[in-house]
């Protein structure tokens, strides 16, 4: 029996194949460029077959958006498509990408169940104080407009984790920071394994600085880079989300993990503005959560991440005494693990792979 | 010596006469319906030598106010200024120090007229016209920014290209920094603590603006507004941070009208647009009435206070060991709830409100229990006592 996994990218499809466990046997990618979503996912199936042989038992699919109807892992079907079309309002992009990827996927691996992992589903149930933004309350509502965060997958499996290694005397009420260490960074509150804070926003646009994208800005800027240049909103889109961030500041295109652990002149103003907005952001999580018990970093970055942790705890300190006991924890399984777990766990509560709805 | 300070609005003229370094008034006052006819007509309201009057005298400028004020104050004894301080909200990279006016300065008030386009103006018309009537008088300018000056690089930097950053002055300034100023000053000495080691979290939570400040060392360090005064808190009317992606949304929806956009976000967001009645939380937080009024006015409450919450926690921490809160202007001096509820659950910080303490709050005081590690103050600010003393340093050397 083994599971795929599927992670796409912009441009370029990501997969891996596991066997139950999971056993991780095979990762492959697949430029989208030029080729339809069927083909791409087909060229993937072949490349997989090598060292996972045979119809695959399912298909996890990482999706970024499922708005507030998906909470955990979803079985495709005529059900999700009805709510995703529902939420494509909100994000249409990434929801128009999932629903033509999930039906390519029905198409290349016919038969076989996809089931859709959402980033989102980790922070439907923000409070309602932390979702909102200072507009009007009756335009959020008829527009969906409320934050999410954009990591969940991660800083659910992570928080899990951590809460397996400190053994918390009450896990319920446990109360953790999950910095996800990612292109674009994200920390969140979790009280439990509940969000109660992210930095993540209606979009992933804010939040942390990231590799090419600004994070949190005046509003007032993002109006004059239209208004006085004159520029249209795509190309102000384009210039926050993919030419600005860490390299920008840095003068090059650089990696988090080059700004982590680099120590060249080049990335001083990269790290020390990420630095300090993360702990800006640590110091907002420990005030939502009224305290903190722990400290946890993942994502690809998350290794870089040691020396990081180590420092943010030990500023946080200085406000907060009862950071001074704490010791950073690294959840280094990668996203595809994450994913083929979520798999698993589905498969050994239905007993089968292609029921249970998921939906809310 | 006598310092004048004036304090500008788009149609108003604000002024105290102020004997340093006695920190006595001599006189107060505001010229009020400066500019074009209204329905009613201009008028000085004003105070000194222990009497309170009103004149009404045509003033279709800044210029004329300046003229009308000056020949007020000429009527009383000893209330000839010898110095003029100008209130200037926003004086970007050219103005980065409270400083004596010269034509250096002169032209560099003409380059940041455009960055405080409502209250910039005024002021610098104000400044001029007081140096064509009293070219004698020595003048200094103070800007709300010059205080967060020192706010260090990785504060101030937005993560955006560098032509962005350095040629187009994309980055934080602050505001209310005279404010913060004073009230941190205050704080440091009501603690006894010299002011080059204090540390604290300064909240002025005013009816219209509200920002917060992190002190160390007795420097500003960062500020929750930034390039503008849009960005950070939930104000009465302004949304404070946003999504950049949900700005670009609501832009794309008014066909690119950044004007109405920024309009909207200035003046019909924030708890004006979550309540949907009132720009003062002081409504929200005692509505009572029918479930739906209930609920919104609940939910913008909680909002505002939760807001709030995140940056007083990001604050503290980045002070490091903080010996103060402090709560200043109008909500921060007069709305217990707001302090009690913005409070409540900071044990982990060391912060610990008296209720009792915190309901009688009489400014100055301390509405900490004894046993909270950190002080919680509530001190009334005063914005021209601050640009005098600002002014007097400059010009005493």
């Amino acid at each position: 029996m083994h599971i795929c996994v599927l992670n796409p990218g912009r441009n370029i499809l990501y997969a891996s194949g596991f066997d139950a466990g999971p056993v991780h046997r095979i990762s492959a990618s697949q430029s989208r460029a030029g080729l339809s979503d069927v083909e791409a996912c087909r060229r993937l199936g072949t490349r997989l077959e090598s060292a996972c042989p045979g119809v695959p038992r399912m298909i996890v699919m990482r999706c970024p958006y499922g708005g507030e109807t998906f909470r955990d892992l979803a079985p495709w079907g005529e059900t999700a498509r009805a709510a995703l079309r529902a939420a494509s309002g909100q994000a249409p992009l990434p929801v128009s990408d999932t629903m033509h990827l999930a039906e390519a996927c029905e198409t290349a691996w016919p038969g076989v169940p996809v089931w859709l992992a959402f980033e989102t589903s980790f922070f439907v149930d923000l409070p309602v104080r932390e979702t909102l933004y200072g507009l009007d309350m009756e335009f959020m509502r008829e527009h969906g407009i409320r934050r999410f965060g954009f990591h969940g997958l991660y800083h659910e499996a992570a928080c899990r984790s951590w809460r397996h290694r400190a053994r918390p005397a009450d896990p319920a009420r446990a109360r953790v920071l999950s910095v996800c260490l990612e292109p674009k960074p994200e920390l969140a509150a979790v009280a439990g394994l509940r969000a109660i804070m992210v930095t993540g926003g209606m979009t992933p646009a804010e939040g942390l600085p990231g590799e090419c994208s600004s994070g949190d800005i005046d509003p007032s800027i993002v109006l004059k880079l239209t208004g006085e240049r004159e520029r249209g909103t795509e190309l102000i889109d384009a210039q926050l989300g993919r030419e600005s961030g860490l390299s920008a500041l840095a003068g090059r295109k650089v990696s988090l993990g080059e700004v982590l652990i680099g120590t060249g002149e080049d990335l001083a103003l990269a790290r020390a503005v990420f630095r300090h907005r993360l702990l800006l952001a640590c110091g907002a999580g420990v005030a939502a959560l009224g305290g903190v018990d722990g400290l946890v970093l993942s994502g690809r970055y998350a290794t870089a991440g040691n020396a990081l942790g180590s420092w943010l705890l030990g500023q946080l300190a200085g406000a907060v005494p009862a950071a001074r006991v704490l010791e950073p924890v690294v959840y280094e399984e990668p996203l595809d693990v994450i994913l083929a777990r979520k798999g698993l766990l589905a498969i050994g509560r239905t007993g089968n792979t292609s029921t249970v709805p998921c939906c809310a | 010596m006598r310092v004048l300070v004036f304090n500008c609005g788009s149609s108003s003229l604000k002024y105290r006469l102020i004997r340093m370094p006695e920190e006595q008034e001599l006189a107060a006052g505001e010229a009020q319906r400066v500019g074009p006819p209204t329905a009613e007509p201009s008028r000085i309201v004003f105070r000194a030598g222990g009497r309170e009057g009103k004149r009404q005298v045509p003033m279709a400028s800044h210029a004329d106010a300046l003229a009308e004020v000056m020949k007020l104050l000429g009527e009383e004894d000893g209330c000839v200024p010898e110095a003029v301080a100008h209130r200037l909200v926003h004086g970007g990279t050219r103005i980065r120090d409270n400083t004596r006016v010269d034509a250096t300065v002169l032209e560099d008030l003409e380059r940041v007229r455009p960055l405080a386009p409502i209250h910039n103006p005024p002021a610098v018309d104000t400044l001029q016209a007081c140096r064509r009537q009293f070219p004698d008088l020595p003048q200094v300018v103070v800007s709300d920014t010059a205080f967060h000056a020192t706010i260090p690089p990785e504060a101030a930097a937005y993560a955006l290209p560098r032509h962005l950053r350095e040629d187009q002055g994309f980055r934080k300034y602050g505001f209310h920094g005279i404010s913060h100023q004073y009230v941190t000053t205050q704080a440091a000495a009501m603690l006894g603590v010299p002011l080059e080691r204090f540390r604290a979290v300064s909240c002025h939570l005013g009816s219209g603006g509200a920002s917060l400040c992190a002190v160390v060392n007795g420097r500003s360090v960062d500020n929750t507004m930034g390039y503008s005064p849009l960005q950070g808190l939930v104000m009465s009317t302004r949304t404070g941070d946003l999504d950049p992606g949900l700005t670009l949304r609501l832009l794309t929806e008014q066909g690119g009208d950044a004007e109405a956009i920024e309009g909207y976000l200035n003046r019909k967001s924030g708890v004006l647009g979550l309540s949907g009645c009132s720009a003062d939380v002081r409504d929200s937080l005692k509505t009572p009435g029918a479930e739906g009024d209930a609920e919104r006015a609940h939910l913008t409450t909680q909002v505002y206070l939760w807001r709030l919450r995140k940056y007083l926690g990001a604050y503290l921490t980045l002070a490091g060991g903080a010996h103060a809160v402090i709560f200043t202007d109008t909500i921060g001096e007069l709305v217990g709830e707001v302090r009690q509820a913005v409070c409540t659950g900071m044990e982990a910080f060391g912060i610990r409100v008296d209720a009792a303490l915190n309901a009688g709050a009489k400014p100055p005081c301390d509405i900490a229990t004894a046993d909270s590690r950190v002080r919680v103050l509530v001190i009334l600010t005063n914005e021209e006592l601050s640009i005098a003393r600002s002014a007097f340093r400059v010009l005493a050397g």
